[in-house]
């Protein structure tokens, strides 16, 4: 008899399931429970495994969490830029907000020495200034993605561990949800919570219920705006995950395509007419689109137009003359191509999974 | 006693190759093996059975549902040991069959109370809490079987499930594999070891170029050696005996102590010179059997028959 066969005994020896262990539900008040849990939360579901070890494990980096946590800072900047304007509502036109003025000049690009109600623009200052966070909250959702991002799917084909996903009941759509929810988990953490955060903060720094009703639709329009970077930054990474083994080079190929359209955009820029670039040759970074359509997104130029404040007032807030269409084309099309992309890559590992055993 | 896989006229072309040629099997529960040269089909065949690939003709059901159109309640009901390497990095041994539990459909404590259990039973409890990429090649032999088993599965499929094991420890993982069949759990075994698949299961499946060539149990199958014979005699006239047997010109190839010789006869039915050799030594048989073809002819001699077809 082998060592093992003598293990096969006692407490080692392989116990089947009972009725109610396979069921999933003890019996009595722990039964109860158990079924009231089930009805609160929605952890059953195999995407919600993936997304909880995802984040689990994207957790353990440090580098990660110190990004994260940094990311937080917005909320402080944004507060005390809410908390300044506060202050200039109600030293408007006094000298002694000459300061406060200046600095909106400096951070905001925004001109108010000559605007005596400060208050009545609240919501359009508010806007620029999430319009500004967000430019540089996208170059933070760029970094925080490539720490997390390039292995969610590279990983698993490096290791050969798709046949374990594919011989579980986990459809190619369960996985590749789970896998863009870890993404937009840890993007949501970079735009829409401190955002979320630093909205709240403002409205009770500012004046409480009366800015809250003004500022409402600038909560729909953030969480939107985050949402609409979650969907881009999600698929691509997914995208560029599912065509190689190496993390290595998916992180080198995100880069490049979030930094190499804005140095050639800046290129075009230079040498090509205002007019010529306002259709496709303007649209080709995808940093500078996000930017086109937040700012659509945010209505500023209506806003703006309708508040009656002289044109050079918000010359460096206000979004480039550029049609949403184009943009919206550009970014809509590498959203439906990064889907199609990581999905057929997916489902062939998912049908190959025996064979690559 | 109801088949757990049953397939009709089953087929799968990729383009012009035929992978898989009107396969029709039934399996019964128990410890099945799945033989073939590389190419047969054999990875097809799991692929099809799980759900992964749809087949291009013909049907096929795994325990009771029909692979078309039920394949997740197929996987929930079925563990999947693939050949090569497949831990997902980062994980340690219990978070890793805790993970595949939960993408098994189980609740969160279910599959951590069913990890450590599963981790117990293959004998990996002492490494449960070490990262799996420090485990050895045998341990992550057992570590995907314990992820297979995780959520109870009604039916196995083991991938060559002794690769790159030393021998001790393919020796431990066939007898995982009998005391599981021995627990309820049917088990499809693909493997090239044929002494492997000998040791373990009671029926065989031999495929070659998509086609099935063979099935059924081993024992039925195995074919009797129309001149090697294993006689046993009682005690006492054993040397004598051997020497009747020579003087007939049979070979004596063993002979063991306890009176038991593998001889091989000068011809086809030639048994009656036993006797007479029994006769003049004054000995008293107790056993005439052929040998029986082991396994490994058997899967050659099918070979051979569809070659020669």
């Amino acid at each position: 008899m082998s060592t093992l066969s003598s293990n096969l005994t006692g407490p080692t020896r392989y116990r089947r399931w009972t009725r109610a262990e396979r069921a999933g539900t003890p019996r009595g008040i722990r039964g109860v429970l158990a079924r009231l849990a089930w009805l609160r939360g929605f952890g059953s579901g195999t995407w919600f495994a993936i997304v909880r070890a995802g984040v689990k494990r994207a957790n353990k980096d440090a580098q990660l969490r110190f990004l994260l946590w940094f990311g937080l800072s917005f909320v402080a900047g944004t507060t005390g830029l809410f908390y300044a304007l506060a202050t200039l509502e109600i030293l408007a036109g006094s000298p002694q907000a000459r300061g406060l003025y200046d600095m909106a000049r400096g951070l905001l690009g925004v001109d108010l020495s000559g605007v005596q109600r400060v208050g009545e623009f609240r919501e359009l200052l508010w806007r620029t200034v999430y319009l500004l966070t967000l430019k540089v909250q996208l170059f933070w959702v760029m970094t925080t993605v490539s720490r997390v991002g390039p292995q969610l799917i590279a990983q698993d084909i490096r290791t050969r561990a798709l046949p374990i996903y594919f011989s579980k009941p986990v459809t190619p759509r369960t996985y590749l949800l789970g896998k863009w929810l870890i993404l937009a988990v840890v993007v949501g953490l970079v735009t829409f919570v401190p955002n979320l955060l630093s909205l709240t903060l403002g409205v009770m720094v500012t004046g409480g219920l009366a800015t809250w009703a003004q500022t409402l639709h600038l909560a729909g329009d953030l969480a939107l705006a985050s949402g609409g970077i979650m969907v881009l930054a999600g698929l691509l990474i997914l995208a560029l995950s599912s065509l190689s083994a190496d993390k290595r080079y998916v992180s080198v190929a995100w880069f490049a395509l979030c930094i190499l359209p804005v140095i050639a955009q800046g290129i075009i820029n230079e040498n090509v007419p205002r007019d010529a670039r306002a259709h496709w040759l303007g649209s080709i970074s995808i940093y500078g689109d996000c930017n086109v359509l937040i700012g659509w997104l945010f209505d500023m130029r209506s806003r703006f137009d309708a508040s009656g404040l002289p044109s050079e007032a918000f010359a460096r807030a206000l979004p480039r003359d550029v049609e949403p269409l184009y943009p919206a084309l550009v970014l809509g099309g590498l959203c439906v191509l990064a889907l199609v992309v990581c999905y057929r890559r997916v489902v062939r590992f998912s049908r190959s999974a025996a064979s690559v055993a | 006693m109801p088949a757990i896989i049953e397939t009709h006229q089953l087929r799968k072309h990729y383009g012009k190759v035929a992978a898989l040629r009107n396969v029709s099997l039934t399996m019964e529960p128990g410890v099945v093996g799945l033989l073939g040269p590389n190419g047969a089909g054999k990875s097809t065949l799991l692929s099809v059975l799980l759900g992964q690939v749809p087949s291009t003709g013909g049907s096929a059901k795994v325990l009771g549902f029909d692979v078309a159109r039920e394949q997740f309640r197929i996987r929930r009901r079925i563990g999947f040991m693939p050949e090569n390497d497949c831990l997902i990095a980062g994980f340690t041994g219990i978070g890793y069959v805790h993970y595949c539990g939960r993408l098994a459909g189980m609740s969160h404590a279910a599959a951590m109370q069913r990890g450590h259990e599963v981790l117990d039973y293959v004998g990996l409890g002492e490494a449960r809490y070490r990262p799996g990429e420090e485990y050895s090649a045998g341990m992550k032999q057992r570590l995907k079987l314990a992820q297979a088993l995780v959520h109870d599965p009604d039916l196995l499929f083991l991938d060559e499930p002794t690769n790159g094991m030393d021998p001790q420890g393919r020796v431990l993982m066939l007898d995982l594999i009998r005391d599981l069949g021995r627990c309820g759990i049917s088990v499809l075994l693909s493997s090239h070891l044929l002494p492997d698949v000998e040791r373990v299961c009671q029926r065989v499946v031999i495929m070659a170029n998509g086609d099935v060539l063979a099935q059924g149990d081993i024992a039925n199958m195995r074919t009797p050696h129309p001149t090697r014979y294993a006689v046993t005699v009682l005690p006492g006239a054993d040397r004598a005996f051997e020497q009747a047997l020579r003087e007939r010109s049979v070979r004596v190839e063993a002979a063991k102590p306890s009176g038991t010789f593998a001889i091989e006869l000068p011809g086809v039915n030639t048994q009656h010179l036993v006797y007479e050799a029994a006769r003049e030594a004054a000995a008293t048989v107790s056993g005439l059997a052929p040998e029986r073809s082991s396994l490994e002819a058997m899967f050659m001699a099918a070979i051979r028959r569809q070659d020669a077809a």
